[in-house]
């Protein structure tokens, strides 16, 4: 096992990986930004680097800053976490010259499955299903027009370099695709430098069911069940689950054995996800691989209780997965919020600043993974993601019932955060019947969300008064100041709420 | 005391009054006993309404104050009679309808689509700010002449800082 690792990353997938280490007894160091000086991530490792200035450009994407490093200090590996250089080959490849071991798969399978092209045939060749569609790149309109007729419409236009919804286009008829091609086009080149595009068969309102898998470097490949996803905004994920109820448990073996032949196909070793869609008929379609660490890993770590960091630093290291396929067993429900600096009431902008003041819950089957700590200033450079609430329990019902509570009782204080987005997700009827699709937010849950009432403005309001009030108390004793004065002609304004609507939502 | 408490779109009127068997709050016409205790110094409260029981956080910046109450953080502007009396007699608050544009969040100024001297229509796209990876378009509310840019490309601004004055 490694005696020192690098984790080349910020925020809450920092400190989960900064956990690992040090209950494996691996000393562990951190990098940070000048933005990050006082971040938990920090605090939390064995040594700590300045890297550069806050923006990322500028610090946790600088290649050959933090190669140099690791090796200066004498760290033997580097774990990406997500995001950044995560899934960047040639920072895998960079390690793999220097001597160190990147903790993921090899720079070729990154840029092989990074090539969506390129990772279609692979699966295709593997006999793995995948969305009807073309292999290769289209250049003219004309091209264009004659792939989309073979198809049939609707299709869907894609960056072959994609990831991320850029450079995505779904288009219906035949007078959209000059428009949106170049549109994708142009969205592709300064997304990825790569302006390649190819069409596929649109296949509309599916689910997006993931599979973790793990291999290890001496031929292992273990699937560890299904993250259902489709709880999306603008194709970001906000909810994420295990299990998903669209599967039964021949679909689930199947979707399973299909994403180990995918990973084997691909040469993967370390920790993936193979993302599928669902369709309306259950039929499953190969989207792609995520070759790193995912954010929602910790909903698979509570319903199989494997430590999937622990096991990726292991086969890291070179040895044997800790267990093979008949050792894996699912237990219960689990549900991951992704609580993000974002104003649910304002459009979901951001929402950095001062975080004066922070309870997080706890109690039965509650896991928080944060990156934040009171007193910290959320900067404007990074990801908004701050936290993910996860909850587990024996049913998927409890689960929710259990998130619910845990949402309540998790009061971050001085900026605004998707906290109440999902407490309404998690009430809605769509997400506790389980019958939804990647459209469901934006297309049914956001426009009904943006018109709701704030659930308890009543008592907020009255909560206010009284601080106030408490405040004038401070000063001068209230009795006297307001004897006499209330009684008298203070009237409702018709748009005034009163005490009946009021008590409604107490009950 | 009266108090006018706005929370969004949306007014409350309340009168908190001092009794022998304690605070009573009226809204509308009902009253209820309210005791609200701080916890120690810090901003928690526990607030008993009538026979329901709540856990508040209260931070105040300027008039305004933010209340989180399971999970959700509403922020309440609160004015007292005074204060009242005041604006409806036309001397108190600064209203600025619209002719000031104020960042909505922080970030980077990434985008200015207007010069001073362009006519703009409401719901036009003036100024673009990236924060935490995303750009948003900030729209004004109001018709009028560009009369002032008080920020430049790549600055960075926090909330609130005026960015554009209409007029």
């Amino acid at each position: 096992m490694f005696e020192k690792v690098l984790v080349a990353n910020r925020g809450e997938i920092a400190i989960r990986i900064l956990r690992a280490l040090r209950e494996l007894g691996i000393a562990s160091v951190a990098i940070y930004s000048e933005a990050d000086r006082s971040s938990r991530h920090v605090r939390q490792a064995d040594e700590a680097y300045l890297i550069g200035p806050p923006a990322p450009g500028e610090s946790y994407l600088k290649i050959d800053r933090i190669v140099d490093l690791a090796g200066r200090i004498g760290a033997e590996a580097i774990h990406p976490g997500y995001g950044f250089l995560a899934e960047n080959a040639g920072f895998a490849r960079a390690c793999e010259d220097a001597g160190l071991v990147f903790i993921g798969p090899s720079s070729e399978t990154i840029a092989l499955v990074g090539d969506k092209m390129q990772a279609r045939k692979t699966m295709v060749a593997a006999g793995i299903p995948v969305v009807p569609g073309g292999d290769r790149p289209l250049s003219s309109d004309d091209e264009i027009e004659a792939e989309a007729d073979r198809i049939g419409f609707p299709v869907m236009l894609k960056a072959a370099a994609g990831g991320g919804g850029k450079g995505m286009r779904a288009i219906h008829s035949k007078d959209e695709l000059a428009a949106a091609a170049k549109a994708a086009r142009s969205e592709a080149g300064s997304a990825f430098a790569d302006d390649r595009i190819y069409l596929e068969k649109l296949i509309e309102n599916p689910r997006h069911v993931e599979f973790q898998i793990i291999a290890d470097a001496h031929g292992n490949v273990v699937h560890l069940g299904e993250r259902e996803c489709s709880i999306q905004r603008r194709h970001q994920k906000l909810v994420e689950e295990s299990p998903s109820t669209a599967l039964t448990k021949s679909l689930r073996a199947k979707m399973g054995e299909a994403a180990v032949k995918a990973a084997k196909a691909s040469g993967y070793v370390n920790a993936g996800t193979i993302e599928f869609l669902l369709d309306g008929n259950r039929e499953f379609y190969f989207l792609e691989v995520n070759a790193r660490l995912q954010v929602e890993h910790p909903v698979t770590e509570l319903v199989t209780g494997i430590d999937l960091v622990r096991e990726q630093l292991r086969v890291a290291a070179g040895e044997e997965l800790s267990f093979g396929q008949l050792d894996v067993f699912h237990r219960g429900s689990a549900i991951e919020c992704r609580i993000c600096a974002e104003d649910p009431e304002n459009n979901f902008y951001p929402s950095t600043g001062l975080i004066e003041r922070l309870r997080e819950p706890a109690g039965p089957g509650v896991r928080v993974e944060s990156g934040i700590h009171a007193g910290f200033e959320v900067p404007i450079y990074y990801d908004p993601l701050v936290s993910k609430l996860l909850t587990w329990a024996p049913t998927r019902e409890q689960a929710i019932e259990r998130m619910k509570r845990a949402l309540s009782e998790y009061n971050i204080e001085g900026i605004k955060t998707t906290i109440p987005f999902h407490k309404a997700v998690m009430e809605s009827e769509a997400f506790r019947t389980g019958e939804f699709d990647t459209s469901y937010v934006d297309e049914v849950f956001f426009p009904m969300y943006a018109g709701r009432e704030m659930p308890l403005p009543e008592v907020a309001a009255i909560a206010a008064a009284l601080v106030r009030e408490s405040e004038r108390e401070e000063a001068k004793p209230l009795a006297v100041a307001d004897a006499g004065a209330t009684r008298g002609g203070w009237r409702q304004s018709p748009e005034s709420r009163t005490w009946g609507g009021w008590q409604l939502h107490l009950k | 005391m009266k108090y006018q408490v706005e929370i969004a779109d949306e007014k409350f009127e309340l009168e908190v009054e001092e009794t022998d068997g304690g605070t009573k709050v009226r809204m509308g016409d009902e009253t209820k006993p309210a005791d609200l205790v701080r916890i120690g110094r810090s901003p928690v409260y526990s607030l008993i309404l009538g026979d329901k029981s709540f856990e508040v956080s209260v931070h105040r910046k300027d008039r305004i104050y933010q209340v989180v109450l399971e999970g959700s953080a509403y922020d309440a502007r609160v004015m007292d009679e005074r204060a009242l009396k005041l604006v409806a007699a036309g001397g108190g608050e600064k209203e600025l309808k619209g002719e000031i544009m104020n960042a909505p969040m922080p970030g980077i100024v990434v985008g200015i689509a207007v010069q001073v001297g362009d006519e703009v229509e409401p719901g036009q796209g003036v100024v673009t700010l990236e924060a935490m990876k995303m750009e948003n378009e900030l729209k004004c509310s109001a018709a009028g002449v560009v009369k002032a840019i008080k920020v430049e490309m790549g600055q960075g601004v926090t909330q609130g800082e005026e960015l554009i004055v209409i007029e």
